[in-house]
């Protein structure tokens, strides 16, 4: 596999109006190699969408390279700016960006026919451009007059066009937002299908955490100009790095604590909750503690267990004891709540289990589902 | 505070040291946008310094400059003339943009909150005003109500005296027609705030108890204020540039404003420049800072029209038994603006002399003056040389101010200079602007006074602040993204600019080319000065004629032209509205 890899290094971009930061992205690094399905995951307005015009030329970095396949985009020590007309990027825009004045088969062989570093024949951009249509599935619609479509076709002639000159990387900024549920949900599949087979490297753009799970490889999570963690889907979810990790991408219990002993990274410790309780849970990459200092654990709902703890009876296995304070049935599964001294936790159970408001009950989870999470 | 002055610092590291890369993002657009701020420099500062320098110039009686002084200001400072001339003007615009006002205002409201009958009459009384050539109008209502018009006829016949009820070669008489001129604009422009502004509030004041008046008084006025100040400052801009009155009535009358001042100090002979370039200066200084205020005024309209914004069909006022006095109050001002005028225009083109409307007057009626317009060499080469003028003006304008336009809505190199020096034309009053080109021409190595493309270009340097506007707004309404899915389709700029954004652009270019078009074919304060004897156009000579009292043919030509111009106008529409549907969808 040799490298259309990219790589990112203190990517950096602010915008300032009137001496004050109004947003961008702060020092970005990550590496990706050839192939890779790469997500840029946050909130509106935290730099998603500035990362990606940087990366595709249409910003100018304060800071920062750029390299895709080896070559150099952009270098701000070096001073080296590609312009983006010359990077050999295609990109997919929110808006899609259709041109109204063109038919479909104009607007997708557009790259060929204003191409630099080659000239395209007659022939070929013909060949070329009906080749990318047929990967979208638009081969009859070649002539058609691009206002004549619907949203999910524009989308795939957006696509169509930047796939056409076979690209070194991809670039896709929210391309599923304006579309409806249903068909949000076929495109997510097809993009992410039309992705390994044509096995261009890809950088996505998306505030939804759900289309982020199901395409990418690796996801860099952004908050307010911060990447601030990246990796696989599973890693993000089940290793959150920080608060705004653990409750950004899904429903997460948060419970406050002293850390016991000290210990290492991804090591075991004990926290111990205000009333005394104390249980086991797990530290992230770079998530040493010390005794005595406070935590904050991210517990998610479908983790715990919940189980009736009978008089008389102790209560084994790591987890906390409290009283049900609200029970909700949602049909797949029946939501506790559970009020501990001070903080009430969510747990998602079987549904067909019947415990009651009132109920003492003990929150069982394992030891790898309690991260402990950087403030 | 920290991070902003390292952001700060970063900014300037990556930008400074490395000029390739500004130059590898914007090399194109640099040099087209260092070209286009030249041309328009060109254009738009040397009539100022012109001004200037002449109302500075001591000139002798041959026309040549010996020196510096300051005698023809001190003359404005001591001349009760200059006051008085001062007094007239303010007198006149402001009473006129009053009755335009409250007429396009009165008929605004009742078509576009009330129900009442005879809407769309009004509609087409305003738009077809819209496009007859102002001198027209003018001629047609000094007819109306002048000795041997209508009016002072049914006066006599009605009192049995010999006397007349009005005179109009007076102010008033200055001032009812130009605020009859002014109304259609004002209703237009009116209706369309009205309809902006949310019926929810004035619904909400009237379940509150609220008496339709006061619901009048204390919601839709207080809503539309802002937009109506606006306005009212803009025909009042307008009225203290106009020209066509004032020359029309105003001279005849000895009823001096500073535009017809101006142009009276030109046309003496010896000319008196320096006094002609002394008011003019005062003339664009005034308008100068009237057009700062008013830029303010209409920002804050702006910022009130998009808190009501939110379009829906409001429930119109029920007017109840007042309905048919509002119909008719509609139909007299479809009658006085739009019925009446034509009417006249008919009578005196199709009738030899200027007659009373009589029937005996009726045996006379002849096309001869028909003929004559569309016989006589002279009237060709005129509509000739109009066409020529306006369709140099409009296109020119609309290519320089495509571009300017482009730079400007996207920001990029240069776009602030280059609004600025578009706009800064719209200070010029057409008549000051004349004085200043006439000069300039005069002092040109090679000869160019007395050519159509004298006019032309003061044409183009007056209009390009309109141009600039359909241009920028175009651009606007263009999504950025698709000329950034261009470049990076590896389109360089200029070709985007050629492949995309141009054919985007076009319907909006064109609608400013159309608006400049037929404002242009109907000018008559900028050519006034500038026209020679092989270099009339028609709106010059429409003057011509009424001062030579032939206003049969005048007439005779005002309507085919008006035809023509209607014609010209439905045809582009035609072609744009098609235009952009093959385009948009
Ligand atoms: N040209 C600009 N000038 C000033 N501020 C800007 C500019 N472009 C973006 N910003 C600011 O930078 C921040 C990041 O913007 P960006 O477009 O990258 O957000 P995003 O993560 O893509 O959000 P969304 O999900 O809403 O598209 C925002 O706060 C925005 O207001
Ligand atoms: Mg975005």
């Amino acid at each position: 596999m040799h490298g259309n890899g990219v790589t990112v290094e203190n990517l950096r971009k602010i915008y300032v109006t009137s001496e004050q930061i109004a947003g961008g992205i702060h020092a970005a690094n990550f590496n990706l190699p050839e192939g890779t399905f790469f997500t840029l995951l946050g909130p509106s307005g935290c730099g998603k969408t500035t990362t990606l015009r940087c990366i595709a030329g249409l910003e100018q970095p304060d800071e920062g390279r750029i390299e895709v396949g080896g070559t150099t985009f952009f270098d701000a020590d070096r001073g080296i700016a590609v312009p983006l007309n010359r990077r050999g990027i295609g990109m997919v825009f929110q808006s899609y960006a259709i041109w109204p004045h063109m038919t479909v088969f104009e607007n997708v062989s557009f790259p060929l026919r204003v191409a630099k570093d080659r000239s395209y024949g007659r022939e070929e951009i013909r060949a070329l451009s009906e080749k990318a249509l047929a990967t979208v599935g638009l081969d009859q619609f070649a002539d058609r007059s691009a206002t004549r479509l619907s949203g999910g076709q524009q989308q795939r002639v957006a696509l169509a066009r930047a796939i056409v000159r076979e690209p070194r990387l991809l670039l896709l900024d929210e391309p599923l937002s304006n579309l409806d549920a249903s068909l949000r949900e076929t495109m997510r599949q097809e993009l992410k299908r039309l992705q390994r087979q044509i096995g261009v490297t890809t950088i996505y753009v998306t505030h939804d955490q759900a289309e982020a799970f199901e395409m990418s490889d690796q996801i860099a999570v952004i908050d307010k100009g911060h990447v601030v963690q990246i990796g696989a889907p599973e890693s993000i979810y089940f290793r959150p790095k920080n608060i705004f990790v653990a409750s950004f991408v899904g429903n997460t219990n948060l419970v406050r604590g002293i850390a016991t002993g000290k210990s290492g990274n991804n090591a075991a410790t004990t926290v111990r909750l205000p009333s005394g309780a104390a249980f086991r849970c797990l530290t992230t990459d770079g998530g040493a503690l010390n005794g005595g200092s406070a935590v904050t654990v991210s517990i998610r709902p479908e983790a715990i267990a919940v189980g009736l703890v009978k008089a008389g009876a102790s209560t084994t296995g790591n987890g906390l004891e409290g009283v049900i304070s609200d029970v909700a049935f949602l049909g797949n599964m029946r939501r506790y709540e559970i009020r501990l001294d001070q903080t009430v936790i969510t747990a998602n159970s079987d549904p067909r289990q019947t415990l009651g408001i009132g109920d003492r009950v003990f929150a069982r989870f394992d030891l790898e589902d309690a991260i402990v999470l950087a403030e | 505070m920290t991070a902003t002055s390292r952001a700060g610092r970063a900014v300037l590291r990556t930008w400074l040291p490395s000029g390739r890369i500004l130059g590898g993002i914007g090399g194109p657009v640099r040099v087209l946008a260092l070209v286009l701020i030249v041309l328009l420099a060109l254009l738009v500062i040397p009539p100022i310094l012109t001004l200037v320098e002449l109302s500075f110039s001591d000139i002798g009686l041959d026309g040549t400059r010996s020196g510096f002084t300051l005698a023809h200001y001190r003359d404005l400072a001591g001349d009760t003339d200059f006051i008085r001339v001062l007094f007239n003007t303010v007198v006149f615009a402001a009473s006129a943009t009053l009755i335009s006002l409250l007429l396009g205002g009165t008929l605004a409201w009742l078509v576009e909150r009330t129900n009442t009958p005879f809407k769309r009459l009004a509609y087409l009384t305003a738009i077809v005003s819209l496009g007859t050539p102002y001198v027209l109008y003018v001629m047609s209502w000094l007819y109306i109500l002048g000795r041997a018009g209508p009016v002072n006829q049914l006066y006599r016949w009605l009192s049995g005296g010999s006397g007349v009820l009005f005179d109009p070669y007076t102010l008033t008489g200055m001032i009812v027609v130009e605020g009859f001129l002014w109304s259609p604009l004002v209703f237009l422009l009116m209706a369309a705030s009205f309809r902006m502004a949310n019926a929810e509030m004035e619904e909400a004041a009237r379940m509150n108890g609220a008496s339709v008046f006061d619901t009048i008084r204390l919601i839709s006025l207080r809503l539309a204020w802002p937009a109506i100040l606006a306005l009212a400052m803009f025909v009042f801009i307008r009225n203290i540039e106009s020209f066509e009155v004032p020359a029309l009535i105003g001279i005849p009358g000895k009823v001096q404003v500073l535009t017809t001042d101006i142009y009276l100090a030109v046309k003496e002979f010896p000319p008196q420049l320096g006094h002609a370039a002394s008011f003019s200066v005062v003339m664009l200084v005034l308008i100068a800072v009237l057009i700062h205020f008013y830029g303010r005024i209409a920002r804050q309209a702006d910022r009130y029209a998009s808190i009501t914004g939110k379009g829906f069909r409001p429930r119109p006022f029920d007017l109840g038994a007042a309905r048919p006095v509002a119909g008719a109050v509609i139909v007299v001002i479809f009658l006085i603006v739009l019925a009446l005028p034509l009417m006249a225009l008919v009578w005196m083109a199709l009738t030899p002399y200027v007659a009373p409307v009589t029937l005996a007057g009726m045996k006379t009626l002849s096309l001869h003056n028909f003929i004559a317009v569309l016989t006589a060499p002279y009237y060709l080469t005129l509509a000739v040389n109009t066409l020529l003028v306006s369709v140099f003006a409009a296109t020119t304008a609309m290519l320089l101010t495509g571009l300017a336009g482009w730079l400007a809505a996207r920001r990029r190199f240069g776009g602030r200079i280059v609004d600025q020096l578009a706009t800064v034309p719209l200070i010029f009053p057409g008549i000051v602007l004349g004085v200043a080109v006439l000069d300039m021409s005069l002092r040109m190595p090679f000869s160019i006074y007395g050519t159509v493309w004298l006019i032309g270009f003061a044409y183009l340097i007056r209009y390009m602040p309109y141009g600039m506007r359909y241009a920028y707004s175009g651009v606007l309404q263009l999504h950025r993204e698709l000329e950034e899915a261009s470049e990076a389709s590896g389109a360089g700029v200029l070709q985007t600019l050629g492949r995309i954004t141009a054919p985007l652009l076009s319907p909006a270019l064109m609608a400013g080319w159309l608006f400049i078009f037929l404002i242009a074919s109907r000018e008559l304060s900028i050519a006034v000065l500038l026209a020679g004897p092989q270099s009339q156009v028609i709106a010059v000579a429409m003057l011509d004629l009424w001062q030579n009292g032939q206003a049969g043919e005048l007439s005779a030509l005002g309507l085919l032209w008006t035809v023509l111009m209607v014609i010209v106008a439905s045809i582009f529409q035609y072609l744009e509205r098609r235009g952009s549907t093959e385009t948009f969808g």
